[in-house]
């Protein structure tokens, strides 16, 4: 029992520290600086519970406390620290963001928290009903962060595109559900993964319509073709440290509950390897022929992402369902994260009040006035178009690898091509950095907070890459 | 005893090596704002030459206490890398042959560094310039205390990267910075021989090891085609590094760089290194006499030449740079008939003599405020009493007037020359040698006899401090007395330094009558006195500045050799990379490049049409997907 309380401790953290500023914040008892200090410090502390987690055992299925809703492995753990790490991160660069744009309340952070608080349960769910829920919770919670700015024109537009869509979704998932318990009378994975193991696949209509929905679902929240046209104006709509957090902790939960879904059972991840690997390959160049005609950097980062999510595709594909260790994954996920966190939060202290820098041009010289902060986006961006010796690079690297090995030569070959063509747009933002003159000093009323988060991420670019995996 | 010895072998390289990083560190840190003092940097960096030196000693005394068979220590320090066959490691190899080279290349090197106290005072870059310094005596030690080709080879680019970066030191000049572009280019040429060689090398018998022990313990495993091959191909690199036909070009102009650098690098130490590695891979050399001879020939031919070129010069330095090379002839004429201890002899005595002479035409520049032409200086015998001793000892080992050093060392390869059936390189040599003694002395009384040219520089010079005096003075024992380390036994020497080599060079030793070698001696001694008279007739009186005519001038202008190279290979070279430049990259290459590019931006653009903006066509996209998979899942259900 003391071992459960260990596992869950995290989950308990980020949980009644969320439901803390919450109250706080209705009586207006928080400064909003302080609100993000007690944010980092929530997010602080359920990292390092989970790091504690992480070191301390083997995994065990809740099955005493929450009838096998939950369950918690070596990939839950280090996806859950991922996106504690995520968390903390925003809530840094959040601070020096909301300096310059005015509109930030105590309740941002508190919201940051609960989203958080449920991804963390969507990696862990062990049970249809449970991932929908805390879906849910995440879901709604981002819901409210993207259209935060409520004077804001684009972010409304955001939220309603995000929100009718995500609803559509929402839908899809909870009609999976329903048909999966209409055939199997459960909703625990365990039955699924038994069910198919008897049965196959294949010869039970009501598993195949399913999970047809709920992948479905899944493939919408991380945004790949053709599910992925909210995401560049929903990323463009919302504030620079909300659009960091999405496209990092929001990715690498849905992906922790994607994988644990789809590696139930070999039969079901057998007859999804197909489509799975025409919609990588549509993912990623998809995604690098939005990202060539932007010329908003938001924007493109959203589009990137698309081209991201075609890679973790591949490592999806990749991974044998038998020995199911996510390594490959989870890696991609952390070198991935580490790098667009580091773009946000870079830009966060960046853009100006009311975000006024968000074209390409606007950042044409900015090697000349700011050095370090450009030299920190160049290595984010080397590290996402994956140049040694970043973690982009190690985390492509590994993917590939592991396609290859995976006898999927022709993904193997697409995800280089992909990545060359990516250089496209990373390149340009560095070009335009260090190849022209500066036209204005790039001067904000910053705080300390995101450029030490910029420093601290640009460095974890290196660390990362130096961490070793096993494929 | 030993395990001291491998301690110190470890060590030797290192001492210098960390004096550069501390120094390069310092100076980085510091270049833009408070510097450290000057006295700190010039104290760093002498303490690891220094103590390299001391440790050099102390494994020449403990290899001297050796049976004379296991006068060879190797210490391994850790495995660089392997692949396949082919393992190296970071090992080094004291024996009798570089343990001498250890011994004067860090003796002569803390004389220099120490002189380079007093001589760069008042630099800008006054750390820059002992970083350099200190890094290039590391990869010096490195090169002669590497137990194979590759760590050699380690050593060999060091050093040559130190010899560019200290010419160009002056960087303020572009003729100074085109000069260490020269020699790092034509040492490039160099290099690639040294690797071909060492690759065919590996090829041929590589396989059992890659270190000298075992490469002389297979060597006969090479065929004779090979062996011929590779000897030649190492000679190549030689005749980079150390100058020699026909890459000799860019010694003279290496010059420009700070007079100690021409002293140690490109007069007593890394020049040389060429001869050393015809020495080390003597077991290579005797298998293919032949590669031997065109050795010897190159070598004999190149001190013909700049031998030439140095009686027209008027450049103080260009004179000793142009006797370097025809001193580095000898040498290699000595190697080349297989006289190998006599080589390396000659490399002991000529690092003395001609670091002697630089450093002290560094003293003369100095005092004369960086003034070279020796046409503008002229009686400063009066004004630099100790500058003028010294030099004159410098010189008369060089020209080979006995008992000086020089006189030993070239009579050994010119008796071994003759000895060994080599006559015509024989007559060569002596006719060089009197060359030889003709330019030095129309240096010496040009610079210190007569009346001087320009009065004004005349009245401000003087003698340099004594932190340049003083290794003056211990150059000048040196050279005056380094030859009598191997005495022949014609005067009742033992010849202690060629038996002292014994065990690492294969020598042919030539025997001749006592009469022979007699003849051989007082045929050297004669061209020195001719060399001397004449010299002595035209200068010594004071002379005016030479209009040079026909030969003179064809001389004076080195045959036009540069312009010849520039034209053969630099600019047919410089065309081709032009027209690549000009007409090929932006045409061919790039034209599909730009085309794929031009297509994918398009592409993009018309694909950005589709991110419509309107949610519902996003609805119906995915509308669309769902309903073509679920076709696609329908189909295989069926």
């Amino acid at each position: 029992m003391n071992h459960d309380f260990l596992l869950l401790l995290p989950v308990i953290i980020v949980g009644a520290g969320a439901v803390l500023l919450m109250l706080r914040a209705a009586f207006g008892k928080l400064a909003l600086d302080s609100a993000s200090v007690v944010c980092m410090c929530i997010f602080g502390l359920a990292f390092a519970a989970q790091a504690c987690s992480a070191l301390a055992g083997p995994e065990v299925p809740f099955k005493a406390a929450f009838n096998g809703m939950l369950m918690v492995t070596d990939f839950t753990r280090v996806a859950g620290l991922i996106i504690l790490g995520c968390g903390f991160f925003t809530a840094m660069s959040s601070r020096s963001y909301f300096k310059e744009n005015r509109f930030g309340l105590e309740e941002y952070y508190s919201l940051i928290t609960f989203a958080a608080f449920g991804m963390l349960l969507l990696t862990m769910s062990h049970e249809l009903m449970t991932a929908f829920i805390s879906l849910e919770i995440m879901s709604l919670s981002i819901y409210i962060l993207v259209g935060f700015n409520r004077r804001c024109v684009t972010c409304a537009e955001a939220v309603l595109k995000y929100l009718m869509l995500g609803a559509f979704t929402g839908g899809f998932f909870a009609m999976g559900t329903a048909l999966i318990y209409g055939g199997l009378k459960s909703t625990k994975f365990e039955v699924i993964a038994s069910a198919v193991a008897t049965h196959g696949f294949l010869h039970t209509p009501a598993l195949v319509g399913g999970a047809f929905f709920i992948i479905f679902a899944f493939l919408f929240k991380v945004a790949a073709f053709p599910f992925h046209a909210w995401v560049v104006d929903v990323y463009d709509g919302s504030s620079i440290p909300v659009t960091g957090f999405m496209a990092t902790a929001l990715k690498t939960a849905v992906f922790a509950i994607f994988a644990n879904f789809l590696m139930l059972d070999p039969g079901l991840k057998g007859a999804w390897v197909t489509y799975l690997f025409y919609i990588s390959i549509l993912t990623m160049f998809g995604g690098n022929l939005i990202a060539i005609g932007q010329g908003s950097i938001k924007r493109m980062l959203a589009a990137s992402g698309i081209v991201h999510t075609g890679y973790l595709l591949i490592a999806l594909v990749a991974v044998s369902a038998d020995r199911f260790t996510g390594s490959v994954i989870l890696y991609y996920l952390a070198a991935y994260s580490v790098s667009t966190l580091g773009i946000f939060a870079a830009l966060s202290y960046l853009s100006g009040a009311g975000e006024v820098r968000s074209q390409f041009e606007d950042f044409k010289g900015l090697a000349r006035t700011r050095p370090y902060s450009a030299a920190a986006i160049t290595i984010f961006l080397l590290s996402m178009a994956g140049i040694p010796p970043t973690a982009g690079f190690m985390g492509k690297f590994y993917v590939i690898t592991s396609a290859i090995q995976a006898g999927q030569v022709t993904l193997a070959v697409l995800g280089i091509v992909s990545s060359i063509l990516s250089m496209w747009y990373y390149l340009r933002l560095i070009i335009n950095m260090y190849f022209h003159d500066a036209h204005e000093s790039f001067e904000s009323e910053c705080t300390v907070f995101a450029p030490a988060c910029t420093l601290i991420l640009a460095v974890a670019v290196f660390a990362i890459s130096l961490y070793p995996i096993t494929l | 005893m030993e395990q001291t010895a491998h301690f110190y072998l470890g060590l030797i390289p290192l001492m210098p090596l960390i004096g550069a990083v501390l120094i390069g560190l310092m100076h980085v840190t510091t270049c833009r704002g408070h510097r450290f003092p000057d006295k700190l940097y010039a104290v760093l960096a002498c303490i690891g030459p220094v103590l390299a030196c001391i440790m050099a000693f102390q494994v020449f005394t403990i290899l001297k206490t050796l049976p004379v068979e296991h006068r060879i220590l190797v210490h391994k320090v850790f495995t660089w890398f392997s692949v396949g066959e082919l393992n190296i490691s970071m090992g080094f190899m004291a024996d009798p042959l570089s343990s001498l080279m250890i011994l004067f290349v860090t003796f002569i090197g803390s004389l220099i560094h120490i002189y380079s106290i007093g001589y760069m005072a008042d630099d800008k870059t006054y750390a820059k310039f002992f970083g350099y310094m200190n890094l290039f005596l590391g990869s010096m030690l490195i090169l002669v205390l590497g137990d194979g080709p590759v760590v050699m080879f380690v050593g060999w680019e060091g050093v040559g990267l130190c010899s560019y970066l200290l010419i160009s030191y002056y960087n303020e000049d572009s003729s100074n910075v085109l000069a260490g572009n020269k020699a790092f280019i034509v040492n490039r040429i160099g290099d690639l021989g040294f690797v071909l060689g060492m690759a065919f090398l590996f090829w041929a018998i590589g396989a059992q090891g890659f270190d000298y022990i075992s490469l002389k313990a297979n060597a006969h495993l090479l065929p004779q085609a090979t062996a011929m091959l590779v000897c030649l191909l190492l000679f190549v690199g030689a005749t980079g590094k150390s100058a020699q036909i026909p890459l000799y070009v860019w010694l003279p102009d290496a010059m420009a760089g700070p007079t100690p650098v021409s002293a140690l690098i490109h007069a007593a130490t890394m020049v040389t290194a060429g001869v050393y590695m015809v020495a080390r891979f003597s077991f290579l050399y005797v298998t293919v006499p032949d590669a031997g001879e065109i050795v010897a020939w190159i070598g004999i031919l190149t001190a013909l030449v700049s031998a030439i070129y140095g009686m027209f010069q008027d450049d103080i330095k260009k004179v000793l740079a142009y006797s370097t090379v025809s001193q580095l002839g000898y040498m290699f004429a000595g190697v080349g008939v297989a006289a190998y201890s006599a080589g390396i002899f000659h490399v002991f005595t000529h690092a003395f003599f001609k670091a002697l002479l630089f450093l002290g035409a560094g003293s003369v520049i100095y005092a004369m405020h960086h003034e070279q032409n020796i046409w503008k200086m002229g009686g400063l015998k009066k004004k630099l009493p100790v500058t003028y001793l010294t030099m004159l000892v410098g010189a008369l080992a060089l020209s080979g007037c006995p008992p000086f050093s020089g006189f030993f060392s070239k009579d050994e390869i010119l008796f071994s020359a003759f000895a060994s059936g080599h006559k015509a390189i024989w007559a060569i040599g002596v006719l060089v040698a009197g060359m030889t003694a003709y330019y030095t002395f129309r240096m010496i009384f040009v610079v210190f006899h007569g009346e001087p040219h320009s009065k004004s520089s005349y009245d401000h010079a003087h003698e340099p401090p004594p932190v340049m005096t003083v290794p003056l003075v211990l150059l000048a024992i040196g050279a005056l007395l380094a030859g009598f380390f191997n005495l022949p036994e014609l005067f009742g020497g033992h010849q202690m330094v060629s038996s002292w080599l014994e065990p690492s060079v294969l020598d042919h030793h030539a025997h001749a009558e006592a009469s022979t070698e007699w003849m051989v001696m007082g045929s050297s001694v004669l061209a020195f006195v001719i060399g001397f008279s004449i010299a002595y007739v035209k200068f010594a009186k004071g002379a005016q500045l030479p209009v040079f005519t026909g030969f003179a001038k064809f001389a004076y202008n080195k045959f036009y050799i540069d312009e010849l190279y520039d034209m053969l290979f630099v600019q047919p070279y410089k065309s081709i990379g032009a027209i690549i430049w000009k007409d090929f990259d932006p045409n061919v290459t790039d034209g599909p490049r730009k085309a794929i590019s031009w297509l994918y931006g398009a592409i993009g653009d018309a694909f950005r049409l589709v991110q419509t903006g309107y949610v519902r066509v996003y609805a119906i996209y995915m509308v669309i997907g769902l309903s073509l998979i679920s076709l696609l899942i329908s189909q295989t259900l069926n």
